[in-house]
């Protein structure tokens, strides 16, 4: 049979597709509301019968997908490796390893590369995973750092600290965090986890304010027009100003029913300034069990109207550009009047991070009520109480 | 004795004489109910003998297994933020994993430890399954593992939230796959075309959150009515998504059940009415059927409910009186199944108690999967399916 032969045999089985550029076209031009479903489905169809050679340019594609179309692509990927791993046949290795060293493709495609790297040439997979503890990839980074330390604990204790010292700085996710962060202390090594996450710890506060029904939730009370340090509002209980109030709490929490008062169906302003030596994309990463709406630089850049129903970690994140020298990032928290003791938290934490979650050089610019101005490093806690002494 | 009485121990007999399910099992509690018309199930299983087969899952979840013909389909979500979603299909007889797709969550995977992503329960047809993530992303698949189409629920309508973690599962209905999203942020219910995903009709609900499971009433012109708990129960025309009535039978955790015109409500303990045209005549009501999170179920004139901390009761559900109650141990969220005589019980703990029904209770087997799991079982092809944190466990002769 010649080539030839073999090559138009090729191009008329339905499913071949010599280059997949129209396919992954059609998926990557799903709408919303299933806009593009049906020539999506088509696409796949014949993307996922091109097999492995489909493979990294449906990765590559990931660079343009909205989140919706990434998972028509991720899906693909998925099917092509499942049916590879069906037939007992190797997927391209090499070119699965060159893509995940390719920092410039998508995080995400380069976990999935990463992973049917792993699974395809396993014993080589973990030298490559031992280099990316700054990945922008949030599981190529914890899974690269638990990899390094799993190799210094075996080489030896001195490499293992040696390790833990190095890698912390690297770590993001909160148990892995705290993890290191007790093994550090063991060894005599402090790690300040709150100037690390670039918690805000220093605000002004300003509340509460009425929340009646809910309904203080879309009210534009004075602060979101602009913030006066020595300015002084209508409150829900009386007259309101601005008050310093500084977290003692690694993670930056402030606790409004403990610094305020238990009130109910109730609104608080906090009012923080940061100086950035550069114009730099941030993600403002907050915890909170209330309604919530953060401002930067007097713009909306999350909403999110529902209470009580949990306080995770970073459960919400906006992204937001600071600019270079003062910003100014107010936060808007709603307490409802429900009485069941899960509905009673009324807290918030604040961090300004990178995408990673990592640190980005800021500092507080501190604005007292009575005009002073100072600057003082992000995630300064308040000193914790001395000890009772009888 | 009544008329009223006399009518409703009528359409009891008629209704729950023998369940009428098919032996598929292709959603949350099977059709919806929780029963199934499977006979000669095994009661158990021990290390040595009564497992057909164990496969191994990727990640967690609450949602239960779903069959059809000689395919069994299951989800589950791992990743340190729970945001890896898989869809796994399985041969019954074999266990061999025939297929699996993945996809990533496009919405927030906040939730409470005790949910995951995974919770929804997927609904299966002759074609494939539909499988809808708690973050809001919801696929369908052809049985070979085709994409068929794909949404992004949070993608469309980016208000949707509910950090306790969503569960309610989608159900066929009406030709159309019909998607509860109750949430405080864009909160509805929709139906999509199951070809394309589209919507074919969107129901704006109550901004509240909601985990039960619409049930779906079959009515005698072959359309049908959606029947959604929340504040109130709500009935939609599978057709348009009309709201046709509404009565105060709050719920939102556990899931009613229909059957011809009889329906049983949980939420404060649990209600059973007759299903009229355009509303419902209340039956009766039993405080102590405190199902938590758990579904009851009717079979053979009987509702039978199991308390999260372990007490199993049987109500008469001609009168709403207590037949008998009956402690087992363990923790419960998921649903108690019937079939062949008997009562299934999966405990938290990961305890498959059979029990065997009638006057009195008896404990036939306790078998021990040895991991975790709170997805309700299933039962299709003569064996029970058990979903664990790790494994997928097939319960029957081999």
């Amino acid at each position: 049979m010649t080539r030839s032969l073999v090559l138009a045999l090729l191009l008329a089985t339905p499913g071949f597709a010599a280059d997949p550029a129209a396919e992954l076209k059609a998926l990557l031009a799903v709408g919303k509301e299933g806009g593009g479903n049906a020539e999506a489905a088509a696409a796949w169809k014949r993307l996922v019968a091109a097999g492995p050679d489909a493979l990294v340019p449906t990765l590559t594609a990931f660079d343009n997908a909205t989140p919706a179309a990434a998972n028509w692509l991720r899906s693909a990927v998925s099917a092509i490796a499942d049916a590879e791993s069906l037939a007992k046949r190797p997927l391209p290795a090499d070119a699965l390893k060159a893509f995940v060293k390719d920092d410039q493709r998508m995080p995400a495609a380069r976990r999935i590369a990463y992973e049917l790297y792993a699974a395809a040439v396993p014993a080589e997979a973990s030298d490559l995973l031992a280099g990316l503890v700054n990945d922008p990839e949030p599981e190529l980074r914890r899974d690269a750092i638990a990899e390094r330390l799993s190799r210094a604990a075996k080489a030896s204790p001195e490499a293992l600290k040696a390790a833990q010292n190095e890698l912390i700085g690297f770590a993001r996710d909160r148990d892995q965090l705290e993890s290191l962060t007790q093994a550090l202390a063991k060894s005599g090594v402090k790690f300040n986890k709150t100037t690390h996450l670039n918690y805000v710890t220093q605000w002004l506060v300003a509340g509460p304010f009425e929340n009646a029904d809910g309904a203080g939730y879309a009210k534009a009370y004075p602060p979101e027009a602009a913030v006066d340090p020595k300015a002084e509002y209508a409150g829900k209980l009386g007259p309101v100003t601005w008050k310093p109030l500084q977290s003692g709490d690694e993670y930056g929490t402030i606790n409004l029913n403990a610094e305020l008062g238990k009130v109910k169906s109730a609104i608080v302003y906090a009012f923080a300034a940061v100086e950035s030596p550069a114009a730099t994309p941030i993600e403002v990463r907050a915890t909170s069990p209330n309604a919530l709406q953060v401002f930067v630089n007097g713009t909306k850049v999350y909403d999110r109207s529902a209470y009580h129903n949990g306080s995770w970690a970073d459960a919400h994140v906006a992204k937001a550009t600071l600019k270079a020298g003062r910003n100014e990032v107010l936060v808007k928290v709603c307490q409802d009047d429900q009485k069941p003791a899960w509905a009673q938290g009324w807290e918030f934490a604040v961090r300004l991070c990178d995408a990673t979650g990592g640190r980005v050089p800021l500092k507080q610019l501190l604005t007292t009520p009575a005009g002073e101005s100072r600057v003082v490093p992000l995630g300064d806690l308040k000193p914790a109480p001395a000890p009772e002494t009888k | 004795m009544t008329r009223t009485l006399t009518a409703t121990l009528t359409l009891l007999a008629t209704l729950f004489g023998g369940a009428v399910v098919a032996a598929d099992w292709p959603g949350f509690r099977g059709t919806g109910t929780g029963v199934s018309v499977e006979t000669n199930l095994p009661t158990g299983f021990s290390a040595t003998s009564g497992l057909r087969w164990k496969a191994t899952l990727p990640g967690r979840g609450v949602s239960g297994v779903v069959t059809h013909g000689t395919r069994v389909y299951v989800t589950a979500s791992s990743g340190t933020r729970d945001d890896r979603l898989h869809v796994l299909c399985f041969d019954a007889a074999t266990g061999a994993k025939l297929w699996h797709r993945q996809l990533a969550a496009t919405g927030n995977t906040a939730a409470h430890p005790d949910t995951c992503m995974a919770a929804p329960t997927p609904v299966a047809d002759a074609t494939g399954v539909y499988a809808l993530f708690a973050s809001g992303d919801v696929a369908a698949f052809d049985a070979d593992g085709t994409l068929r189409w794909y949404r992004s629920l949070v993608g469309d309508y980016p208000t949707i939230t509910n950090q306790v973690g969503m569960a309610s599962s989608p159900v066929l209905a009406d030709g159309k796959l019909v998607v509860p999203m109750d949430n405080y942020g864009d909160s509805f219910l929709a139906a999509l075309d199951l070809k394309t995903g589209r919507n074919l009709w969107k129901t704006s609900r109550s901004a509240e959150a909601n985990w039960a499971t619409p049930a779906v009433r079959k009515l005698a012109d072959g359309g049908s009515e959606i029947l959604f708990p929340g504040r109130d129960l709500a009935a939609y025309d599978g057709a348009t998504g009309a709201k046709k009535w509404s009565a105060k039978l709050p719920g939102g955790i556990a899931s009613p059940s229909v059957a011809g015109d009889f329906l049983l409500t949980p939420g404060g303990g649990v209600s059973a009415s007759k299903l009229g045209v355009d509303g419902v005549t209340e039956l009766w009501k039993s405080p102590r059927l405190q199902t938590g999170m758990t579904s009851p179920v009717v079979a053979d004139g009987k509702v039978y409910g199991v308390t999260s901390a372990g007490v199993l009761l049987c109500v008469d559900a001609a009168t709403g009186k207590v037949d008998w109650d009956f402690r087992v141990k363990g923790r419960f969220s998921a649903s108690p199944v019937v079939a062949d005589g008997k009562l299934y019980l999966f405990s938290d703990e990961g305890k498959l108690i059979a029990v065997k029904l009638g006057s009195e209770p008896e404990v036939l087997a306790e078998s021990a999967t040895g991991e975790r799991g709170q997805a309700t079982p299933a039962i299709s092809g003569g064996a029970i399916f058990l979903r664990g944190d790790k494994s997928l466990f097939c319960v029957g002769a081999k």
